[in-house]
């Protein structure tokens, strides 16, 4: 049994049984975190707890859009049967979310597994943070606000965006360059440069060359990549927002030098810049930026 | 447990355990995560289903937790305990940073009582974990019900149920243990 500070001996038991049911608050949930990554005791107890909580699930097999969700960025060559979840057989899309979805995610590149990743080992809490943070930049309205059906695509993007942004703070989902998307969004993006006041910002390279573009329009913001390098596999451009204290990411941009890139831009973003990273994305940029500039808004 | 899913004809009788998978899943494996969404999806949907308010919520933390596994596979730690359990937590966090995040502090002016809400909660509950829950002392099942499926922080429960915060803590530690407890009696193992 605990003693009155819910402690035994240096052990925050009953921090960490709350921890085990998300219910501290921020402070006492780092403080617990911390005492995790020294200690052997506690993070047996808690995959203890875990464990039991695990046994008051049930057997309701899931919505089948679910599947079709998850699946939306495995190319379509590597595309599954929904397997059936659990006991009873996976019902028919048959739900509300996904009547309201008719083509929840077309089976393309758009959401890479790249653009779904972002932050390192060990993340779980930031990524719980970053659910906070994207909910706030993305809020999950807009990201089921569907367009008109020649822009599904952008639907596509918006959820991808939320749900890359979960996984790991990323906000961006690189188009691929051999889909047949490129073409909607290249033409997209040109259209919105071709409107002097679509181009939002120039990023320059650190010779003052510019190298990037990011322009806007009703449909969405795009970043513009032309003249960097072309990265090697494993490495990718990252996108930051560098207003606030620390560079936030907005998403990976891939590894081609000449590329576009679709992204949320949310309206307080005055400064980005471009990293190079890990195919997965960094936390916090690590190296120099490869170009950084400002966002003027007419 | 119903024949002819696509993981099970996957992989047949030799049927790899989830470690396995999720290395599988590490190197792109499909099928792997194909096999492992078959044997956890339920259950990772039934705990977001609980906690957000909503059934679109829901759907999104479920795609949220097998997107994390897929891109992410090594932060899964089999030295650390189950894969299912680790899923059900990755789900839970989601769905109350999701339902946190939806409340609407102006909306519900006259919340249910706690009494009322630890009812909803329990009965949210299939029937054998009902059965577990109602076997605890009150105190313990109520700071369960409100923490763990009402996504209260623990501040709000000792609020909602009019004792300390302290008592809320250590209170969920007793009803965890005593869980834990009573199904190691029943030899349940999920």
């Amino acid at each position: 049994v605990s003693n009155s500070n819910g402690t035994i001996g240096d052990h925050p038991v009953d921090d960490l049984a709350a921890y085990a049911l998300d219910a501290l608050d921020d402070a006492e949930r780092l403080a617990v975190d911390d005492h995790l990554t020294h200690c052997l005791a506690c993070r047996a107890e808690l995959a203890g707890h875990h464990e039991t909580l695990a046994t008051l699930t049930s057997d309701e097999a899931p919505p089948a859009a679910i599947w079709q969700r998850v699946t939306a960025g495995i190319d379509a060559a590597g595309l599954l049967d929904p397997p059936t979840a659990g006991p009873a057989p996976a019902p028919a899309p048959s739900s509300p979310a996904a009547a309201r979805r008719p083509d929840p995610l077309r089976p393309t590149s758009a959401a890479r597994t790249d653009a779904a990743a972002g932050t390192d080992e060990a993340t779980g809490p930031e990524v719980d943070d970053a659910v906070g943070t994207v909910h706030s930049l993305a809020p999950a309205t807009e990201a089921r606000t569907g367009r008109s059906s020649g822009r599904r695509w952008l639907a596509a993007a918006a959820a991808c965006l939320v749900a890359a942004a979960v996984t790991g703070g990323a906000v961006g989902y690189a188009v691929g360059s051999s889909s047949d998307d490129d073409a909607d969004i290249g033409s997209l993006a040109e259209r919105a440069a071709d409107d002097p006041a679509g181009v939002l910002a120039t990023l320059d390279d650190t010779s003052g060359q510019p190298v990037a573009k990011v322009v806007a329009d009703q449909d969405g913001a795009f970043v513009v990549l032309s003249g960097l390098q072309d990265l090697p596999e494993g490495r990718a451009y990252q996108l930051w927002s560098l207003t606030g204290p620390q560079p936030v990411s907005l998403g990976m941009l891939g590894r081609y030098g000449t590329n576009t890139v679709a992204f949320r831009l949310p309206p307080t973003i005055t400064e980005l810049a471009i990293s190079v990273a890990p195919t997965s994305g960094e936390v916090a940029p690590t190296g120099d930026f490869s170009a950084s500039g400002s966002v003027t808004r007419s | 447990v119903a024949r002819g899913g696509h993981g099970e004809q996957a992989w047949g009788d030799d049927r790899p355990g989830d470690g396995a998978l999720v290395a599988a899943v590490g190197e792109q494996s499909h099928e792997a995560l194909g096999e492992i969404y078959r044997r956890h999806g339920a259950a990772v949907w039934s705990v977001a289903k609980r906690v957000c308010p909503t059934a679109e919520l829901a759907e999104d933390v479920c795609e949220q937790v097998f997107a994390e596994l897929r891109s992410r596979p090594q932060r899964f730690d089999p030295d650390r305990g189950s894969l299912r359990a680790w899923l059900v937590a990755r789900a839970h966090s989601r769905a109350v940073a999701a339902a946190r995040s939806e409340r609407d502090p102006r909306a519900g002016s006259t919340p249910p009582s706690a009494e009322v809400e630890v009812a909803a909660h329990a009965g949210a509950l299939d029937e054998d974990a009902r059965r577990a829950i109602d076997q605890l002392p009150s105190v313990e099942r109520d700071c369960i019900l409100l923490s763990y499926v009402g996504g209260h922080p623990c501040g709000e429960t000792a609020r909602l149920l009019g004792v300390p915060e302290a008592t809320v803590k250590s209170s969920i530690r007793r009803g965890l243990l005593n869980l834990r407890q009573a199904q190691e009696a029943e030899g349940v193992s999920r």
